[in-house]
């Protein structure tokens, strides 16, 4: 059983009368990325905010590599590295200087780590231009190199392709990608940009008004958003076992409230009418169905909200 | 606790503020310096009836900077504004937090390393108006009496300066505006008899309260180092000093346990 790097029990917070995480369980294994997708205000950075210790919660229990409780979190927290909301420096030191100091507080041996990081984020080059002459895309790398500075065993990444152009984007995403496969590097990630985290993430975690509505594995997402005619009928069972003896079709799911879903035969969808027409079972709906992981993401939350 | 200090000086030191501060104020002593060397000279009446016209001496400046100590107050809220460093406006505490550094390290670091650098801005700035009060004035008879004596007016300026810095320091930590937490602790923490007795003046019925602010207030020992041999002043100041720095370190690591860092 693969370790757990981040466990989070009934995490909630609270902002008043606002509940902006509520009772949100989750669990993140050992090398995987976990992307956390959810709304504007859906309570995404709030738990990231939570793990990252910038933020205390009102209830529940965080597990970081096995550790719980503040002095243990303390020190499990120096083998994470993160990137909440803007990256944020002091505007009248370099990019160089800026993680020199934050080398030099956390006690990571050797200077050359700093120019690994900034060559790593592609901010070799620099030189003495201060933070506050930085662009939002050198902001965004310098945050990142500070991340994996220390090589972090799990990235806390909040919006971090927020400002990057195309070609960064992919750097960036080459990037996440070797350090997952190179050093097993567990990433929870949260963005906006579906499509994006659509390539890099393993499983996701769908946020809403601060309530995790499901956790799900990239795989089995990917197995949810293919092709399939969705059957609604009155006797699923019988419908199923005519699919599979008539017409040798065993690629379908009975779902709960008497729909099938079938993955073979989409180009021929009339024989599957008129084989439960004959045997008298009521179809009351047929559907051609298939989703990305934005099309998933607005079905779960029940649509596009408008106004 | 080191490694931090470490990291704390290296930005400081790296600021340009500081060198700024450092040679405004040292170039204001040196244009002080040339004024007196040009124009300072004094007359007194010799026991006999004669005029006699002296040249300042070094021993006269050391009690002119003596009288002034209580301005070091002002100028440590510069070593911790540069240690600071703005860290609400800029959000840079979440780099810290986020890494697992314990709260209590993160503000006790800042005041250790607030204290290293006023240690360096007080040695830098005494010692620079002595070293010109001694290349542009002669030493005096009594500069040895002067040295003790001013050795004594720092015995009691050192404590109420780290009571000040304390005091900053939490309110640093809690105000999150840096001009307003300036003005607060002008007004509140070390001008804070001067505005109470402007207050009973007004409502005679607070001055059992009056007392009491003046008795706690950072400039009080300073106002009796006036009337008062510092000997005699060195008991209170340490014991206000310690307090304010230890009630205001207490109230800032227990404030800043639970804060949001946005």
């Amino acid at each position: 059983m693969a370790e757990n790097i981040l466990v989070a029990r009934g995490l909630t917070k609270r902002y008043g009368s606002h509940l902006a995480v509520d009772h949100v369980d989750l669990t993140i294994p050992k090398g995987e990325i976990y992307g956390l997708v959810g709304r504007n205000g859906a309570g995404k950075t709030t738990i990231i905010r939570m793990v990252a210790a910038q933020t205390v919660s009102t209830a529940g229990e965080i597990e970081l590599f096995g550790a719980s409780g503040e002095r243990e979190l303390q020190k499990a927290r120096s083998r994470t590295g993160a990137m909440v909301e803007i990256p944020s420096f002091y505007p009248y030191l370099t990019a160089k200087e800026n993680l020199e100091y934050y080398r030099r507080q956390r006690g990571v041996a050797g200077s050359h780590v700093v120019e690994d990081a900034l060559h790593q984020v592609g901010l070799a080059d620099t030189g003495k231009k201060k933070f506050k002459a930085f662009s939002l895309g050198m902001k965004q790398r310098l945050g990142l190199a500070l991340a994996l500075m220390n090589r972090p065993d799990l990235l806390l990444l909040d919006e971090p392709i927020n400002g990057l152009d195309p070609e960064g984007i992919v750097e960036f995403r080459n990037l996440l990608l070797e350090l997952n496969r190179q050093y097993e590097t567990t990433i929870l990630i949260s963005s906006h940009i579906l499509s994006e985290l659509q390539n890099l993430a393993t499983c996701y975690g769908f946020i809403d008004q601060g309530r995790m509505l499901e956790q799900v594995s990239a795989g089995k997402l990917a197995e949810k958003c293919r092709d399939c005619l969705e059957l609604k009928v009155d006797d699923a069972p019988r419908a199923a076992a005519l699919l599979e003896r008539q017409l040798g079709y065993r690629d379908f799911e009975v779902l709960p409230g008497g729909s099938i879903r079938l993955y073979e035969g989409l180009e021929t969808p009339e024989r599957v009418t008129r084989l439960l027409v004959e045997q008298g079972v009521s179809l009351a709906g047929m559907e051609h169905r298939g989703a990305n992981l934005e099309d998933y993401f607005l079905n779960l939350m029940g649509g596009v909200h408008h106004g | 606790m080191v490694k931090y200090i470490n990291a704390e000086c290296y930005k400081a030191f790296h600021r340009k503020y500081l060198y700024l501060f450092l040679a405004v104020i040292l170039a204001l002593a040196g244009a002080f310096m040339v004024l007196l060397r040009v124009e300072g000279l004094h007359q007194t009446e010799t026991s006999d009836g004669m005029i006699l016209v002296q040249r300042v001496t070094v021993s006269e400046l050391m009690g002119v900077l003596a009288m002034a100590l209580s301005a070091g107050l002002y100028f440590l809220m510069i070593a911790a504004d540069i240690v600071f460093s703005d860290q609400y406006k800029y959000n840079t505490l979440k780099n810290e937090v986020s890494y697992g550094l314990p709260r209590m390290r993160i503000y006790l670091g800042k005041l250790a390393s607030s204290v290293l650098v006023a240690v360096v801005l007080c040695a830098a700035l005494i010692g620079g108006y002595l070293a010109l009060s001694c290349v542009l004035f002669p030493a005096g008879d009594e500069l040895g009496e002067s040295a003790r004596n001013f050795g004594l007016w720092m015995l009691v300026a050192i404590p109420l300066w780290m009571g000040g810095l304390g005091l900053f320091m939490l309110l640093q930590f809690v105000m999150k505006n840096t001009a307003a937490t300036i003005t607060y602790v002008m007004i509140v923490g070390f001008l804070g008899s001067g505005f109470v007795d402007l207050l009973t003046v007004f409502m005679p019925s607070l001055e059992p309260i009056a007392n009491v602010v003046r008795i706690i207030s950072l400039n009080t020992p300073f106002s009796l180092l006036r009337t008062q041999a510092p000997e005699e002043l060195l008991g209170y100041a340490w014991i206000l000093g310690m307090a304010w720095l230890g009630v205001s370190t207490a109230a800032g690591v227990i404030c800043f346990h639970k804060r949001e860092i946005s």
